[in-house]
């Protein structure tokens, strides 16, 4: 589909907030990706896997941020241009009403974090948002999450927030946890805890389902089609 | 007048030239959501064998310039699933369906081959001759001539179905193999399977793939494809279908004109879902605008 950019801005070291336009609402879970294509197809032949941060009607918002050719290209789209991206694709997170919920972020993996904590907080939900980031250079959405719940921040350097690893600052316990970040983060959080959902990322080509490039696990499950949210003991990592 | 896209092909009618290429269409449940089937000339499947295969670990698929490297690896339910469900769903829809043969050994071959057969569903058999051959040491069946020859022979006596061997261009001289695989019982040949490639991460300082090195496709091996068609058209009778970074209806035409009777379509279907039926109305607008009334005005018009 195609959808018009209505804002864009860098909003930490090489983080962009990217807000589109659809022409009609449409139906998002959180935790689910858009699969965008970066002009011109004949340069980037591949889409690039994006997760949707916020859903307001007909806009969507992706936080990316630059790692490589693509992502680079992108930084250029200015507001009114168009947007060639499938989407949403992926499964979500289911938004379950526990009494509380415990949300880790590691890095860029905190956006699709955002609209979850939105979904959850509407249905009563308690929020503890934990997000590590490596830098305060590299910290972004703190004011909106905490805005929803209660907020903890880790860099790997002490620039903002409890120095070392997001891990170190977690509750022992926890209602039911929602992660998204590195490998090993998701591990941590997998044998921590009972009940919850992590989302995945492996490097994708079709991003529908169809080519098998992007399988995790033992079971080969499709990150873009069985995923990237699984159940937090029903994937191996 | 109308052009007329219809392809024989080997035996197998189809309504235009268009395939998706195997492997880069699962076996179209998924782009399904995208287009009505109903559309294509022709369905070619995933690669199918014996036993179910998880492929090789990731990653798997990275972005290169000009296209894409994959190494998969195979990667599908196997057999006896493959035929339970995803032929099944192949029955809701009016296209030819060629299933892509794949195995370890010749017998593999031979057991995925004859049972195929049976099925009422599958019109075609591809061989797909780029698998590494645990006999001949991790050599594929493809790149020497004695290997291939023997491996078409033995699928021959246990079907009766076209069968088309699909060729791999990391050889030194494709036109040989083509010859050997016609005459070692091949109804036609499709060509060409991806490139052997790789890439490396500068900052990881290690190649990309996890098995380090992967088959390269997308628009950056059409000159290779097309030079592989013109030269094995001119050097076997039986019929081919072209495939490689094949993106626009132009793209297929050229195909046509060096020498194809049809065409399938991989990596592009990964940038635009869409790009096979878009392709098939590229065609049509060309031969209309050029006043080709059909394919066979234009095929292997390029030798000449």
């Amino acid at each position: 589909m195609l959808l018009t950019v209505v804002y864009h801005k860098e909003i930490a070291s090489g983080i962009f907030e990217l807000t589109l336009q659809s022409e009609t609402k449409l139906l998002v879970k959180p935790g689910q990706f858009l699969h965008v294509q970066v002009a011109p197809a004949t340069e980037h032949v591949l889409r690039r896997p994006i997760s949707i941060a916020e859903v307001k009607d007909k806009e969507l918002t992706l936080l990316y941020q630059v790692v490589g050719k693509g992502t680079k290209a992108l930084t250029r789209l200015r507001e009114g241009a168009f947007l060639d991206a499938l989407g949403p694709l992926g499964t979500g997170f289911p938004v379950e009403k526990t009494h509380s919920a415990l949300l880790v972020g590691g890095g860029i993996g905190a956006p699709p974090l955002y609209e979850l904590a939105k979904r959850l907080a509407k249905e009563g939900v308690k929020l503890t948002i934990a997000l590590g980031f490596r830098t305060r250079e590299l910290s972004f959405f703190i004011e909106r999450f905490s805005a929803l719940g209660e907020v903890l921040v880790s860099t790997n350097d002490g620039t903002l927030g409890a120095k070392g690893f997001i891990t170190e600052q977690l509750p022992e316990e926890a209602e039911i946890v929602y992660g998204c970040g590195p490998l090993p983060l998701l591990r941590v959080l997998q044998n921590r805890y009972t009940r919850g959902y992590l989302s995945l990322e492996e490097h994708m080509a079709c991003g529908v389902g169809a080519c098998y490039g992007c399988t995790c696990g033992n079971e080969g499950k499709r990150v873009c089609l069985e995923g990237p949210v699984f159940p937090l003991k029903e994937v191996t990592l | 007048m109308k052009p007329n896209l219809q392809v024989d092909f080997a035996g197998i009618s189809m309504k235009n030239p268009v395939l998706p290429a195997s492997g880069c269409f699962g076996f179209g449940k998924e782009y399904s959501n995208y287009f009505d089937l109903n559309l294509l000339g022709g369905i070619i499947t995933k690669a199918i064998t014996k036993n179910p295969r998880l492929g090789n670990p990731t990653p798997r698929v990275t972005e290169t310039t000009g296209g894409m490297l994959n190494s998969i690896g195979l990667a599908n339910p196997g057999l006896e699933l493959v035929i339970k469900k995803d032929l099944a769903y192949l029955e809701n829809f009016d296209v030819p369906v060629i299933a892509n043969v794949a195995g370890d050994t010749i017998s593999d071959y031979c057991e995925v081959a004859r049972i195929l057969t049976e099925n009422s569903k599958v019109q075609g058999l591809e061989l797909n001759v780029s698998c590494p051959n645990v006999k001949t040491g991790g050599l594929a069946f493809g790149v020497e001539e004695k290997v291939l020859g023997e491996l078409i022979r033995e699928v021959r006596k246990v079907t009766s179905l076209p069968l088309i061997v699909k060729l791999s261009p990391n050889v030194t001289d494709i036109a040989t193999l083509a010859k050997t695989a016609e005459d070692s019982g091949a109804d036609a040949l499709s060509l060409i399977n991806t490139l052997l490639g790789m890439s490396i991460n500068v900052h990881t300082r290690r190649p990309v793939l996890a098995r380090k090195m992967g088959g390269f496709s997308g628009p950056g091996i059409k000159p290779v494809a097309l030079r592989a068609v013109y030269q094995v058209a001119q050097a076997v009778r039986i019929p081919l279908m072209g495939l490689g970074g094949i993106f626009s209806g132009e793209d297929a035409l050229e195909f046509i004109m060096a020498g194809a009777s049809c065409v399938a379509v991989g990596t592009a279907n990964f940038t635009d879902p869409q790009a096979m039926p878009r392709i098939i109305c590229e065609m049509y607008a060309f031969m209309e605008k050029e006043g080709i009334q059909d394919l066979k005005e234009i095929r292997g018009s390029a030798h000449c």
